[in-house]
């Protein structure tokens, strides 16, 4: 999977919009840079030889760790660290 | 232009605690944002577990729609910024899902399942002061938060909205049918649809709740896209609001690509290995499904298909109800035509579903039992049924408290004897060959008895009476 993606302004400018970040000139220009050198660094994972290895998806290797459907209610104040409240509810921002 | 519809459906599956805490699902009438806690509302170093229930529900509805459950699963987080999932993911399921690659038959028209998978439900917002766009500002109540769900996508196999409706119909039966979901849960059950017209863009039509409004969206949706084509203005990729009260769609995003949602596996969560022995033994505790009830119904009782489909179509109560009643009236033939043709005609009339009725199947049957017994004729039961189902008294006391019992035979002697004596004239007419004078003297009759009587059976009486005389 050599270059799936090439790393470029265009795509650093998608990524912060993609995780809500502003970004200035000057941080979008460092960041392309610095980006290309980790991409860099993790194709040398391209070089090792998988053939025959399973996949790993996860870290821990247990399974099946699973509760009853029993309700244990939680006995707390959700609200008691939060000003942005009204009532019951949590308050937010309007969707943009 | 064909239309290419393809559904991806969510069902809240039935369940006491929420999908990865022991918060309750249960949030009528409870306060916003009662039924919480730390992993629900996303807090760092919270730690989620999966619940074993929501998985056998995931489990039997993927095999009920023959896929095949994948031996082993993981969940995956899918980032997004929306005030309804503080934690800015939601716990789903992505690259191995639970199941791939089902089914579902409508008549002989087969609907591909793409795959099922769990994920837990975001918040319940509340837009204050306008709509979703124009709100000032949300509020957010967290009890739906964590809820299990399931995911079902179809391939784009569907081309009508009605054809649309008719999937979520049978979708919904199945999952009723395995006890994994609740028809009468509000928003239990909430579409997003893909559409197209052949050859055209793709648009993902969200927040659809019930099939009913399915068929409105996709109707609105399909005309809009339409009348695009028509002006030669080209349909673009987008992800469109139906808004129920103006039946219509409008423009929420462009579309986000997959790989914009940054999925990762979700570090908190094992994976999950499903073997065949749990499998097998799920199989096992699986019920009776619609289509085979049907195929039960025509073949142990003799009902007719069409009855039969018609019961069963209607919900998993009404086809309890039939079951009780025919064990308490074992004539199912009976039973099915009046539950088709004068039950349902009657709850539809007062405008009530079985479950919101006073109907029962033990009062039901005793309607049948009167017709039965001759105490009131089947023309009076018709009648009755009407005013049964308004009130839910029990028949056999409404037929005593109102003196409707058909006369009996030494009273209708008595009416034949003195209607015969008062009317000579008539019996003469009838002696010299007048058949219309046998009518006459039955009006008589049945005038006298306040028509508590079969008028075939008093017709003969009286034919008798004058054979006789």
């Amino acid at each position: 999977m050599s270059d799936h993606w090439t790393i470029d302004r265009g795509l650093v400018e998608r990524i912060a919009k993609v995780a809500r970040l502003e970004l200035t000139e000057d941080e979008i220009e460092k960041f392309t840079k610095q980006l290309k050198v980790i991409l860099e660094a993790f194709r040398e994972l391209d070089d090792v030889d998988t053939e025959g290895v399973e996949p790993s998806f996860h870290p821990q290797e247990l399974s099946n760790v699973l509760r009853e459907d029993e309700a244990t209610p939680w006995s707390w104040d959700p609200l008691e660290n939060t000003e942005h409240r009204e009532g019951r509810y949590f308050k937010g921002p309007r969707i943009q | 232009m064909k239309a290419v519809i393809g559904l991806e459906v969510h069902v809240q599956l039935e369940t006491e605690s929420k999908l990865f805490c022991g918060c309750s699902t249960d949030s009528e009438g409870a306060e916003p944002n009662g039924n919480t806690c730390p992993i629900c509302l996303g807090f760092p170093g919270a730690k989620p577990k999966v619940n074993r229930r929501a998985v056998e529900h995931a489990v039997k509805i993927a095999r009920a729609l023959d896929c095949e459950v994948q031996p082993r699963f993981y969940f995956s987080r899918k980032s997004y910024f929306y005030p309804d999932m503080p934690k800015n993911f939601q716990i789903t399921q992505y690259e191995m899902p639970l199941a791939l690659g089902g089914h579902l038959l409508l008549d002989d028209r087969r609907i591909g399942i793409t795959r099922v998978h769990m994920e837990e439900d975001p918040a319940r917002l509340v837009h204050v002061g306008g709509s979703i766009s124009s709100s000032l500002y949300t509020l957010i109540d967290h009890n739906r938060s964590g809820v299990p769900l399931v995911e079902i996508v179809t391939e784009p196999d569907l081309t009508s909205s009605r054809e649309a409706r008719l999937f979520l119909r049978k979708l919904s039966l199945i999952l009723e049918h395995l006890g994994a979901y609740d028809p009468g849960r509000e928003g239990g059950l909430r579409v997003d649809a893909n559409v197209s017209l052949e050859g055209g863009q793709r648009v993902e039509v969200k927040n659809i709740t019930g099939f009913r409004a399915v068929e409105d969206a996709l109707n609105y949706e399909i005309i809009r896209q339409e009348s695009m084509a028509d002006m030669g203005i080209s349909v673009m990729r987008e992800t469109r609001h139906y808004d129920a009260e103006s039946n219509t769609t409008s423009t929420l995003r462009l579309k986000e690509q997959e790989e914009d949602y940054g999925y990762i596996t979700e570090p908190d969560l094992v994976r999950i290995d499903v073997d065949e022995a749990w499998i097998a033994r799920l199989e096992s505790e699986m019920p009776e499904l619609p289509d085979a009830r049907i195929q039960r119904y025509v073949e142990e009782s003799g009902v007719p298909r069409f009855q039969a489909g018609i019961m069963v179509n209607t919900g998993l109560d009404l086809s309890r109800f039939f079951e009780e009643s025919i064990r308490l009236f074992p004539r199912p033939g009976v039973v099915a035509n009046w539950i088709v043709t004068f039950l349902l005609k009657s709850l539809n009339y007062e405008g009530l579903s079985l479950r919101e009725s006073k109907v029962n199947p033990e009062t039901f049957v005793e309607l049948l039992a009167l017709i039965e017994e001759g105490t009131i004729t089947e023309r009076l039961a018709r009648e009755l049924i009407k005013e049964y189902v308004g009130t839910g008294e029990s028949p056999r006391a409404l037929v005593e408290r109102r003196g409707l019992a058909s006369a009996g035979r030494d009273e209708l002697g008595e009416a034949i004897g003195e209607v015969l004596s008062d009317n000579r004239k008539a019996v003469a007419d009838y002696r010299a060959g007048q058949t219309r004078a046998l009518d006459y003297l039955l009006g008589q009759v049945l005038r006298r008895i306040r028509a508590r009587g079969d008028p075939v059976e008093v017709k003969r009486l009286i034919r008798e009476a004058l054979d006789s005389e």
